[in-house]
């Protein structure tokens, strides 16, 4: 009896005193950051951190013209100093366990990024579920010049945000632990959403021409022509080699790019009329089953083999011609067949350019090889440089919309 | 010896005792550190690391089969008294220092995961406290607590593993022969001996009710704790790959954190470490319990009681020894020496000794067992 009083004792008082209440924080207490951002600092070897840090009280009586958040930015030779002069310069605690985003300044990743990912990846504050973006300005300015338009806390902005980027395409949301195991991968490169502040003024800067039989132009972050709401744009993708970025992809090659990663959910195409290529139609593209790619490994050079479906549905066409009839519909599916070949034509050429298969077409390379070892000592990354492409566009206009057919305008 | 060997123990108990002592080590470093050995098979590993413990008790079963009385009875029966000491102290050696061992990682993972601030000590006694707690309540209690655990624990492995189902890769599964499948083949028999666990029905047979029971229990258990596992392989492999699966300290944990279905389904890794503290305590209760039942059955001890806390003390002190987690990692790949000579060479002994008298028509054997 006394026996069982004693060990329910024991156990009750582990349950009081052990439980880890006593290392308890109250919220206010806590400096909570919803970003990082990376820059090259002024001196030699240093890095310049900011960290995007959440007033907890502002939440529901938010002032005119007063920001749910507070930056605070320092030099130091890691992000581990960084934090400890954070820690020493601020009243709250920081904790980096509700970090959303992590911002890279283009000059910094460009640079290369290898040493400072390790810390991030070790540390367990750091979760592999933050969003990476690299800024084409610093990443201080970026997240300086965030305002968003509507009353959201920052990191729901970015959560949203991010979210919405499968609407159209144009930019791919990229977990920290992607960018990471691409980073240490022989089958493919890492890449980041790209972002920069845009100078409102409605003018925009064409990163990419429009292919033939297209109405639109690739955008790259900043470049989106664009007046009034947050200055802030995710557009376009920044691609690695290595750990070092080498380029960008535009809004058009983003959406390329999301087709043969099988993240494309759906977005607008504007195309040019098949019979009167003055006037433009729309349809609405949607990834019609999972791309379909065969790499083969041939002595010369790899050729890589692509066959993409794609569904649509009709949501625009102001010529009046009855392109919903059976024989007028083939001559509109050729139309996005052409426009999506030759924008992923391109846009696989210019990764080869840059020597970076951010596809991931290494992995469907994979199964080829008997073992591990052989497989690594297949030089991957030179020979996708030379590899030929060849890609089958399939697309099928399943839905006419709201209407049936268009009369013209008289 | 009535409390050693209650004889009431079913198939379920023993299922949740076996699944207790060998699961947990999938929540430890373990797979990273046989990810880069074997590469995308060790899945294959994994198979076999499953199967070898299974045929090795049912050769334990048999030597059990014709002779009545615990596993010293047994042992000094076919090879004498000499050799029955010295396999049964190897056996609980074995087992304590396997207890020790997960109570030092799960200790060293709970400060590195949950709570950082708190003292190493206190959390290694915590632990050991509460480990004792569950054997000096008794087996009945030890194994009933695990399978109402079990169901909870592999659900949860379960859910996690399907909401990763965005970040999978298959083709991280190839090239199909990873490191060779020789090297899988070997990496599968050389860590059997982490299955030693499942030697725990033959050592508490007196305790179950038939020799079917223990055969039952050892299938159910080590079939479930093998597909669990195997699945957690697969998944792994598909979401980290070689090299990154290669280097993380808590597989699982790292798992459970990646998960993100959207603003409102992640960060589950909080509820998922209340699953995994419960899994270490039973893993270091269970390896504690049948280290010191050994002790019990050599010493001819009536009761397990007044030695449970001596031996939550002993491991709690053994779990403190190592000065740092790199060195606890090296000896958990050492001490695979010693339990693969648990699980080939003993068994394989006896079992030699037990079909030799058979044959030879020496053994007596009573009708009623």
């Amino acid at each position: 009896m006394y026996i069982r009083l004693i060990l329910g004792t024991m156990l009750l008082s582990m349950g009081i005193f052990l439980s880890g209440c006593n290392g308890a924080r109250e919220s206010e207490e806590v400096a909570y950051i919803v970003a990082i951002g990376i820059d090259k600092a002024e001196q030699e070897g240093m890095i310049k951190v900011t960290y995007q840090i959440a007033r907890p009280n502002v939440e529901g009586n938010k002032g005119e013209g007063e920001k749910d958040t507070v930056l605070i930015s320092n030099s130091a030779i890691t992000i581990a100093e960084s934090l400890n002069l954070l820690k020493a310069t601020t009243a709250l605690v920081p904790s980096m366990s509700h970090v959303k985003v992590l911002v890279v300044g283009q000059e910094l990743a460009r640079e290369g990024l290898a040493n400072m990912w390790g810390s991030l990846k070790r540390y367990r504050e750091y979760r592999g579920s933050m969003f990476v973006l690299v800024a084409k300005g610093t990443a201080r300015d970026f997240l300086e010049g965030n305002k968003p338009s509507f009353n959201i806390s920052a990191s729901k902005y970015f959560e949203t945000m991010l979210d919405s980027g499968v609407e159209t395409g144009y930019y791919l949301r990229v977990s920290f632990h992607q960018f990471y195991i691409r980073l240490k991968s022989n089958s493919a490169e890492s890449y980041a959403t790209f972002v920069d502040i845009s100078n409102l003024s409605g003018k925009g800067e064409i990163a990419t021409p429009k292919v033939a039989g297209s109405k639109i132009e690739g955008y790259t972050a900043g470049g989106i022509p664009l007046q009034g709401g947050n200055p802030i744009q995710f557009a376009g993708t920044a691609i690695f080699n290595g750990d070092k970025m080498v380029g960008t992809l535009s809004t058009t090659e983003t959406r390329m790019m999301a087709m043969l990663l099988g993240n494309f959910n759906n977005g607008f195409l504007s195309i040019e009329d098949p019979l009167l290529p003055k006037k433009f139609l729309n349809v609405n593209l949607r990834l019609g089953s999972a791309p379909n790619i065969k790499v083969a490994l041939e002595e010369e050079r790899p050729v890589i083999d692509i066959k993409i479906m794609l569904e649509g549905e009709i949501t625009n066409l102001p010529s009046g011609i009855n392109y919903e009839q059976e024989s007028y519909l083939r001559l509109l599916e050729e139309q996005v067949n052409q426009v999506c070949h030759e924008e992923m034509a391109n846009m696989i050429q210019h990764t080869q350019e840059l020597k970076s298969d951010v596809i991931g077409f290494g992995y469907y390379i994979r199964p080829k090889f008997t073992n591990y070892q052989d497989y690594l000592q297949y030089p991957w990354f030179e020979k996708y440089s030379q590899a030929k492409v060849n890609i089958t566009i399939d697309t099928k206009i399943r839905r006419t919309g709201l209407m049936i057919r268009t009369y013209p305008v008289k | 010896m009535n409390d050693l060997h209650p004889g009431k123990l079913g198939v379920a108990d023993g299922i949740a005792l076996v699944f207790g002592i060998v699961m947990p080590r999938v929540f430890l470093s373990t797979i990273s550190n046989l990810i880069q050995q074997d590469g995308p098979i060790l899945w294959l590993a994994m198979v076999i690391y499953t199967i070898i413990p299974l045929i090795i008790l049912y050769m334990m079963a048999y030597v059990h089969k014709g002779i009545t009385g615990d596993i010293f009875i047994v042992c000094q029966k076919l090879i004498g008294t000499i050799g029955a000491w010295g396999i049964l102290l190897s056996y609980s050696i074995m087992f304590l220092s396997n207890g020790a061992l997960i109570l030092r990682l799960y200790s060293e993972y709970t400060l590195l995961t949950a709570l950082p601030r708190v003292e190493f000590q206190v959390v290694i006694v915590w632990y050991a406290v509460s480990a004792g707690i569950l054997c000096y309540l008794g087996i009945e209690a030890l194994t009933r607590t695990s399978y109402i655990v079990m169901p909870f624990s592999i659900a949860a492995i379960g859910m996690i593993l399907l909401l990763l189902i965005p970040f999978y890769i298959v083709y991280n599964l190839t090239p199909w022969q990873g490191n060779g499948v020789m090297q899988a083949v070997q990496t599968g028999i050389k860590g059997a001996g982490y299955n030693v666990g499942v030697l725990a029905l033959v050592f508490l047979a007196p305790a179950f009710q038939n020799t079917r029971t223990i055969k039952k229990a050892a299938l159910y258990a080590l079939s479930y704790a093998g597909m669990l596992r195997v699945s957690f392989i697969l998944v792994y492999t598909m979401v980290f790959g070689n090299a990154v699966g290669a280097e993380k300290t808590m597989p699982l944990f790292e798992l459970a954190r990646l998960v993100y279905l959207n603003q409102y389904l992640q960060r589950i890794e909080a509820l998922f470490i209340v699953v995994w503290v419960v899994f270490g305590l039973l893993a270091v209760a269970g390896s504690l319990y049948v280290g010191l039942y050994l002790l019990a059955v050599l010493l001819k001890l009536p009761t397990l009681r007044p030695i449970v806390p001596l031996g939550a003390i002993l491991i709690a002190n053994l779990a403190m020894m190592p000065p740092d987690i790199g060195y606890v990692l090296e000896v958990d790949q050492k001490l695979i020496t010693l339990f693969d000579v648990g699980i080939y060479v003993f068994p394989t002994l006896l079992f030699i000794m037990a079909w030799w008298k058979k044959r030879r028509g020496k053994l007596c054997t009573s009708a009623s067992s």
